[in-house]
């Protein structure tokens, strides 16, 4: 268990632990509270309901976590199995590189030689690993990437058999020479099954027929490559087969190590062996590389997880304040339905505390059991999530990953524990002050307006001094202590003081709380209205405002504008200050609201009493127009995103196409030479269906960062001993990174925007390339470089390097081809990853000597529909598929990845809904409650001429206007939102404008209906209250 | 058709709890005449609050007749019986029941706009009405800020504003001290004398009695003594009784 988790759970026995030993001693008193949970069984429910919802969703998102971590881990230990380390060098075409045999043999006398890694490694595979394009004779379906994984099992048998689908496990020798195995994602993939005739292409003419012997299992030897998305379409054979069918004889490409120990052990001595492995191997005449690649899945899986159980839980936590609100809610009502019966009891002697004790013992039963049930329950919501991820991201049984742990479960009840017992605590001390005479005869209670701090006598006791002047300053002078918090989380915010420095969110609740405080202080001097509706204003414009507007007039900048907790302040402190406004002046709201439908005569007197109720029991309705406002707030801000992101389509193809309507990419080991050629040879395929090819030239270089700086005598001897130290150690230091050749039909022809550049040197983008197109010297880098360079994005890319504007890089390979470029753009697209520069760096022999040419940029002709361009772009894959050609429209891709995140913001979206039953059982209950409070008042319209329908209709009308209100605001507030992330530099929406809608309109309607239909039967029973036994009905 | 404003025939009101049977009205016969002023008495438990409610149709009957008006209460509709109350009768009660979440002036005019008068127009004959209680000064105070002779007397103008034919009233005064109790009454006697409204007034308080032109006298859901225009001496003897529980004696000052 971690220790979160202990130190919550030990909180919270000890709290139930007080509470028991309270309950031991006030028997009578613990008695009365209990009896009363039981006395109105539909109350108790609501109220578990309401507590249970805050634990479902803790719940719910921490098996969420559980299950995805579960899903992505999982991938990888069947990927990896026994193997916790891989060794290999990629070549200048991005492949891997061929190697002889005995570098196997001579790595498995160096392990067997150190006594480090004789402890640790149990075992090494020699293997080829190596992409090929395939066709199936039978099924006629093709794939233009597929993996031949081949192996020996005689010399690795650490790593396990293979589980075909016939027969028993097998280890590859029984295969005959042309024959194969295939894994299930490749037979699934290409319906291939036992005695299916395979042809694997090689290259241009070149082919080989093999018969599939069986269909194997996705796992171990024969599913690497983390499943079909990652490349883990595998096709299985022996060591020797491979090579006889590459024509490699004697050579390998790949190696595997299995530490000692199961998967999961095994991998924790990972980089351990690697470290120690690594200076071996960069010595080697082929300089080798060492990957903990299971580890680092591992770990990247892990990271990936918890950033969307974060989320989930983030989301949730709207949920929770509206559930905490409901909680709050329905005590005070609890209060008001027994305030006769508390007055009575404490004019028979019980203490204020007592009143406390009885409600805390009444609700930490509520609390238990909610807590209990809302754990389980979570485990639903989970359940629907994890389904619902399933449908979305590829459609895949998502079910059979769901899992969950015991700290998760734990970790639930506790924190729901927490947050209600918190709750209740706080609800127990508001409703159990009261007057006597005033709770016993059902008097209004004044405003509270003691400011003065209570003077005791030197006789009393230090503690219980410090003690009533503690308390006294929380409750009296509470206007000073927000004052003093805000200012302190300001200062914070700007000055250095080693905590929130420079976080926007300090900076903005700071000064939010410093509002409200003085808006409280003010109290004192003006009436509530004005001083509520100036802080409300205040704070409303404060979070309305674009930020960016912030950074232009006052010249501040925080850190952290976009990030997911100022979301969740935004919508905590714009619909707190909303309500605020509302609240205080709801006078002239409803004086607003009868002047328009007083007008018709019928609906006058219905009007009347029906808007005047919400807005008298003004703490009741602005908690409940708080549930309905933040859970739509949130929603529809979710929205607003979805609406800008969907808006940006236009622009995002644009960034990312390069003025190119197709990318292709072909196997890095069978290069294309003059694509444009190729098509004009092939009958099947014209060049007249394209306006542009540009095919690239790539080389997979190892690249290492050089700072620039003022001192460029310094920045050229650290050019100067990267260039000629020697490679083993510069390849240790560097990074293998794709050197993108460009040539000048690329600079003629292609239009791609630059997020940053050189503006001192270069006023427009344009001037870049121009520049690059000149200068064999310069280089524009693409954005994921920096991207790359963030934690957040796991340990793998933790290793990629750091570059800036201005900086060099040195690019060099083993076969001492080296160049220096000096980075003087970043790319906005995120398709093409690597490091551009002029062509002759990648092709001369004086630059890189290399012409692979795998990637191609292609414009369809004028007025090609898009059904035809899906029509060319598989013609294309059918026609090259021996240089295994994969065809991305760019548009189409970037359509269907957005499509596949407006889904996952569905997805939150039905999350946060848990929010809004929140609010509609809030409004339900609060209209159950209301027919109670009221029926002597019903009675009484009933006899002054109010007919049945009147009187439903007067309930109707109110709670609608609550949840209308409630989500007018909530909408509203999302828009405005959505300007301000729509008018942010940073979020970068160049879009137009959009609200969504088509999206707002239904989930409002959505909540309005549900919540009418659960108002609709307590307003009915109203209407139905004989009005003689109504009249005779008191308290 | 019958010449009175009510006319109750043989009436019967049984409350059927489901183990117990509770017979509050046995066979009650009352006739009231137009602009009369009507007290209804008798102890606790007799069934005089029953007896209005059924009267006015608030309630229903379990046997026998109502007409008010002419109009048999047992033909018309549930929605019906609603239009009559709201048009042709007003109701004051022991507990005020006005709606605390609208001003003085609000709960006056409720019963115009209810009756489909434009806000505007209602506006201004509830503030009337107020005027004649002796509250326009109070027309925007909200119940809970008024006083509890306050309060009936913006329920006696929340009853009178629709210029009822049949006045209501169940313990007028059962929540009023002595002095707003004489207040309240000296206002409905005025009312009566000045537009010669019906008022059937439930009552305990002897005093409020004195001030009825008849007095119906109930006990065990029967009427066991109707004073009709002046005080038979078995009323006397009644009002006697009730004063002497309540009042510790001063009979004669009372009754005489």
């Amino acid at each position: 268990m971690g220790p979160l988790t202990s130190i919550l759970l030990f909180i919270v026995m000890v709290l139930l632990g007080l509470i028991g030993i309270q309950a031991y001693r006030m028997p009578i008193i613990a008695k009365m509270g209990l009896r009363n949970a039981a006395r109105r069984r539909t109350n108790a429910m609501i109220v578990i309901l309401g507590l249970m919802i805050g634990t479902a969703i803790i719940s719910g998102s921490l098996v969420v976590g559980d299950t995805l971590d579960n899903m992505f881990t999982k991938a990888v230990y069947e990927s990896y199995d026994e193997t916790d380390e891989t060794v290999y060098a990629i070549n200048l075409n991005g492949t891997y590189e061929f190697i002889p045999y005995s570098e196997y043999e001579a790595l498995s006398d160096h392990v067997a030689n150190d006594p480090y890694l004789a402890g640790r490694v149990e075992g090494i595979s020699p293997e080829i690993y190596h992409r090929v394009s395939v066709f199936d004779v039978d099924s006629q379906l093709s794939e233009p990437s597929v993996a031949i994984t081949a192996f020996d099992h005689a010399e690795s048998p650490q790593f396990g058999k293979l589980d075909p689908k016939q027969g028993s496990a097998a280890t590859g020798s029984e295969l005959a020479p042309n024959e194969v195995y295939v894994n299930e994602w490749l037979a699934d993939e290409m319906d291939i099954k036992a005695g299916h005739r395979l042809l694997i292409f090689l290259g241009e003419n070149q082919s080989q027929l093999f018969i599939v012997k069986d269909v194997v299992e996705n796992e171990g030897r024969a599913n690497f490559g983390w499943g079909p998305g990652g490349g883990g379409l595998n096709i299985v054979m022996t060591l020797e087969q491979a090579q006889t069918l590459l024509n490699r004889t004697g050579m390998i490409n790949f190696l595997k190590l299995t530490n000692f120990g199961d998967v999961k052990e095994g991998m924790e001595d990972s980089e351990a062996v690697a470290d120690e492995l690594a200076p071996y191997l960069s010595q080697r005449s082929v300089p080798l590389r060492v990957e903990t690649g299971k580890q680092d899945g591992v770990e990247m899986a892990e990271t990936g997880s918890a950033g969307l159980q974060t989320l989930f839980m983030a989301l949730g936590g709207f949920s929770i304040i509206a559930g905490v609100m409901l909680i709050i809610n329905i005590f005070v009502m609890l209060a008001e339905e027994r305030k006769g019966e508390m007055g009575i009891a404490r004019a028979v002697g019980m203490k204020q505390k007592h009143l406390m004790y009885m409600f805390l013992f009444e609700g930490t039963a509520y609390s238990f059991i909610a807590s209990l049930v809302g754990t389980f329950a979570g485990l639903g919501v989970a359940w629907v999530i994890i389904l619902a991820f399933g449908s979305i991201f590829g459609g895949f049984n998502s079910l059979q990953f769901f899992t969950f742990t015991g700290e998760s479960l734990v970790m639930a009840f506790v924190g729901g524990m927490f947050i209600t017992m918190g709750t209740i605590i706080f609800a127990s001390r508001k409703v159990s002050k009261l007057n006597i005479i005033r709770a016993i005869r059902n008097i209004p209670e004044p405003r509270y307006s003691r400011h003065e701090i209570t003077r005791l006598d030197s006789s009393v006791s230090a503690f219980r001094r410090y003690k009533t002047l503690f308390m006294d300053v929380l409750q009296r002078q509470y206007e000073v202590v927000m004052i003093a918090i805000g200012a302190f989380l300001m200062l914070a915010a700007f000055v250095d003081i080693g905590i929130f420095y420079d976080k926007a969110w300090a900076g903005y609740v700071g000064l939010s709380i410093l509002i409200y405080g003085i808006g409280l202080l003010l109290r004192r001097y003006v009436p509530d209205e004005k001083a509520f509706t100036a802080a409300g204003l205040v704070v409303l414009l404060l979070w309305s405002y674009p930020y960016d507007l912030y950074e232009q007039v006052l010249g501040i900048e925080l850190d952290g504008i976009m990030d997911m907790e100022m979301w969740f302040f935004d919508g905590v402190f714009m619909v707190s200050a909303a309500l605020m406004v509302i609240m205080y002046n709801s006078e002239r709201i409803l004086g607003g609201l009868l002047w328009i439908f007083g007008r018709f005569e019928s609906l006058s007197a219905i009007f009347k009493t029906a808007i005047s109720y919400p807005m008298a029991s003004r703490f009741r309705t602005g908690m409940t127009l708080a549930m309905f406002s933040l859970i739509i707030f949130t929603i529809t801000s979710l929205g607003m995103m979805m609406g800008l992101i969907n808006g940006n389509i236009d622009a995002i193809t644009e960034e990312n196409s390069g003025g190119f309507d197709m990318v292709t990419f072909g196997n890095p080991a069978v290069p294309m030479e003059d694509i444009e050629g190729q098509i004009a040879a092939n009958a099947n395929l014209s060049n007249g269906d394209y306006d542009n090819i540009v095919p690239l030239y790539t080389a997979y270089a190892f690249m290492y960062p050089v700072a620039g700086g003022p001192d460029q005598q310094e920045v050229d001897e650290r050019i100067a001993d990267n260039m000629t130290r020697p490679f083993p150690g510069f390849q240790e230091n560097a990074t293998q990174y794709n050197l993108i050749g460009c040539s000048q039909r690329f600079f003629a022809t292609s239009d791609y925007q630059l997020d940053s550049w050189d503006e001192a040197e270069y006023p427009d983008y344009h001037d870049v390339w121009a520049a690059l197109a000149a200068n064999a010297s310069l280089a524009v880098a693409d954005i994921t470089i920096q991207a790359l360079t963030q934690e957040h994005m796991g340990p793998e890319y933790e290793k990629a390097f750091e570059v800036s504007i201005g900086d060099y890089v040195v690019i060099r390979d083993a076969a001492n081809h080296s160049r220096t470029v000096k980075i003087v753009g970043f790319t906005k697209q995120m398709i093409l990853t690597g490091i551009f520069v002029r062509s002759e760096v990648v092709t001369e022999p004086s630059g890189f000597d290399t012409r692979t040419s795998y990637i191609t940029l292609m414009t369809f002709a004028d007025g090609t529909s898009d059904d035809r361009q899906d029509r060319l772009a598989k013609e294309l894959e059918r026609e090259f598929l021996p240089y295994g050609m994969r065809t991305f429209i760019i548009k189409h891709e970037i359509e269907d990845q957005l499509e596949m995140l407006t889904n996952f913001f569905y997805l939150l979206q039905a999350f946060l809904g848990l929010g809004l039953i929140v609010g509609i059982a809030g409004l339900g209950v609060i209209t159950i409650r209301a027919v109670a409070e009221r029926r002597q008042q019903i009675g009484m319209l009933r006899a002054i001429g109010f007919k049945e329908r009147m009187i439903w209709k007067s309930f109707l009308i109110e709670t609608s206007y609550i949840a209308l209100l409630g989500i007018i605001i909530g909408v509203i507030l999302g828009i405005i939102l959505g300007v301000r992330f729509w008018l942010e530099p940073e979020a970068e929406f160049v879009g137009d404008f959009v609200i969504p809608w088509n999206m707002i309109i239904p989930v409002s309607l959505i909540a309005y209906l549900f919540t009418f239909i659960c108002t609709v039967g307590p307003a009915k029973a109203a209407s139905k209250v004989p009005p003689a036994e109504a009249l005779r009905y008191v308290g | 058709m019958s010449d009175f404003i009510i006319d109750a025939q043989n009436i019967h009101k049984t409350y059927d709890t489901g183990k117990v049977q509770v017979k509050a009205l046995r066979g009650i016969e009352l006739k009231v005449n137009k602009g009369d002023m009507v007290g209804i008495m008798g102890p606790s438990g007799c069934g005089k609050t029953t007896m209005l409610n059924c009267l006015s149709g608030l309630d229903d009957l379990t046997e026998g007749q109502v007409n008010i008006e002419g109009r048999p209460l047992d033909t018309l509709t549930n929605d019906q019986k609603t239009e009559l109350r709201a048009q042709r009768m007003g109701f004051i009660f022991q507990f005020f029941n006005l709606l605390p979440v609208l001003t003085a002036v609000e709960n006056v005019e409720l019963p115009l706009l209810v009756g489909g008068v434009k806000p505007a127009q209602a506006r201004i004959q509830a503030m009337e009405m107020l005027e004649t209680v002796g509250l326009a000064e109070h027309a925007d105070h909200k119940p809970a800020e008024l006083s509890g002779g306050q309060q009936q007397r913006v329920t006696i103008a929340r009853c009178l504003v629709n210029k009822p034919a049949i006045i209501w009233a169940d313990e007028p005064t059962g929540n009023l001290d002595t002095k707003n109790s004489d207040e309240v009454i000296d206002l409905l006697v005025e009312l009566n004398r000045k537009n010669a409204q019906t008022f059937i007034v439930v009552t305990h308080d002897p005093k409020v009695g004195e001030r009825m032109g008849r007095i119906v006298w109930m006990e065990s859901g029967k009427i066991l003594d109707d004073g009709l225009s002046d005080k038979s001496d078995r009323l006397k003897e009644n009002i006697e009784t009730i004063v002497k529980e309540n009042h510790d004696g001063a009979v004669d000052e009372i009754i005489s």
